[in-house]
């Protein structure tokens, strides 16, 4: 890895300054693997002097800074209590908490990590990015965006509905990526699925959850029915952990547990 | 580019690459408790407590934890004896490599949890990883260490 310089930036401005400036500056979120990616760069631009490590419940929404910590994250008393606790349990599974006080939930967004047990379940909320200089998107329309954005991820809102979760990971170790990982939530209003790790990144099932949504009661039939459209219409594959034939047992198992956890009072 | 850490309590200045992780900044400055096991984020020997969160410092840029508090299991090493006892007693010991980051680590949990539950104390220490011993013998060691502070 070669780094020619190091710059703790002051500001917000200054860091997007250095990051449009130069193709080979960028900016560095938990830096877990910075290592792996072997990037040469000209200046790693750091935020942590931001102010951007810190979780704030605004009462409607829960404001998540870019620089927030994993383990933070999964001990913040507004992280645990949503959805029954289930953004918090997806993430004690990562790693040891040595690795979760490094990597950043900023990192992790930004990254768009296709393993990742942090977005999955984010993606099943109402959760939207903010950048700098002014930009807003839904995660799902950065996590569909295949161009390189030299905006900088500042915050992750998540908008407070009262509801159900449940998220499984499929894996032998902590130490791991996911063979699939799944979340479900139920706002009581209608339920969210995704299914990440395919073993490319998590996608909603928008035809199996618009099918799921509109039925009266979930029966067996109903169940059968909402996989075989995921099945239909997301993109499994192969890799070295998993067959596409086994992560499509897997996500059709785990999802129907899914659905049958959140609609459990 | 030089950095200023505060190591076991004495304020330190190193002098640094960009692209130096601490890991071996402090090995490189004979903190050589420190243990380089994976070099890659998974095996958790090169624990160490920055300004008192157990992280893994193969991962940590030297550069990003200046002026940071930097504690090995020097800094703190009554407790590290006290923690080792326990260990002694139950047989979780052998060949002793990935114990200082274990120790840090389980030191930073008796700080952080009060009264874990079993899952809890597990998914602390999981990326602690130890080839020889099992876990099921460090796990009780953990126990009657965290009983024992009550």
């Amino acid at each position: 890895m070669d780094i020619k310089h190091f710059h703790r930036a002051e500001s917000l401005e200054e860091a997007y300054q250095l990051l449009t400036e130069n193709p080979k500056n960028i900016i560095i979120g938990g830096g877990i693997w910075l290592k792996m990616s072997k990037p040469s760069v000209d200046t790693l631009i750091d935020l942590s002097e931001l102010n951007l490590d810190q979780v704030i419940d605004r009462g409607d929404f829960i404001e998540i800074g870019a620089m927030v910590t994993l383990r933070d994250y999964e001990i913040h008393e507004s992280i645990r209590a949503f959805g029954d606790g289930f953004l918090s349990q997806g993430i004690s599974k990562i790693y040891g908490v040595g690795f979760r006080n490094v990597a950043t939930v900023g990192g992790t967004v930004a990254g768009r990590y296709p393993f990742s047990d942090l977005i999955t379940p984010l993606l099943s909320l109402k959760a939207k990015l903010i950048f700098y200089p002014k930009l807003e998107m839904t995660l799902e329309e950065y996590l569909n965006t295949k161009t390189k954005m030299n905006h900088i991820l500042t915050h992750i809102i998540i908008e407070k509905e009262k509801g159900k979760g449940y998220f499984y990971k499929v894996a032998r170790t902590s130490t791991e990526f996911a063979t699939l990982n799944v979340a479900v939530f139920n706002n009581f209003n209608e339920i969210r699925i995704v299914v990440g790790s395919r073993p490319a990144g998590p996608v909603l099932l928008h035809e199996a959850m618009e099918y799921l949504n509109k039925q009266k009661e979930v029966t067996d039939e109903v169940l059968d029915k909402t996989v075989q459209l995921m099945l239909d219409n997301t993109k499994f594959g192969s890799n070295y952990q998993a067959s596409i034939q086994y992560r499509q047992q897997l996500a059709q198992t785990y999802v129907k547990r899914g659905i049958k956890e959140v609609l459990t009072k | 580019m030089k950095i200023t850490l505060k190591l076991n309590g004495h304020p330190r200045l190193f002098e640094i690459t960009p692209n130096e992780y601490l890991l071996d900044t402090l090995r490189k400055n004979n903190m050589t408790s420190v243990k380089n096991g994976c070099d890659a984020s998974s095996c958790g020997a090169c624990s160490v407590l920055i300004d008192g969160k157990p992280m893994l410092s193969c991962s940590v840029l030297s550069a990003r934890a200046d002026g940071c508090e930097v504690t090995t299991v020097e800094g703190i090493q009554k407790e590290v004896d006290h923690i080792s006892d326990f260990f002694g007693d139950e047989g979780a010991d052998q060949c002793g490599f990935c114990n200082s980051g274990l120790a840090l680590t389980i030191y930073a949990l008796q700080k952080d949890l009060k009264n874990p539950t079993d899952e809890e104390i597990k998914n602390y220490v999981v990326g602690n990883l130890c080839r020889c011993s099992g876990y099921q013998a460090q796990f009780i060691a953990i126990k009657r260490y965290l009983e024992d502070q009550k």
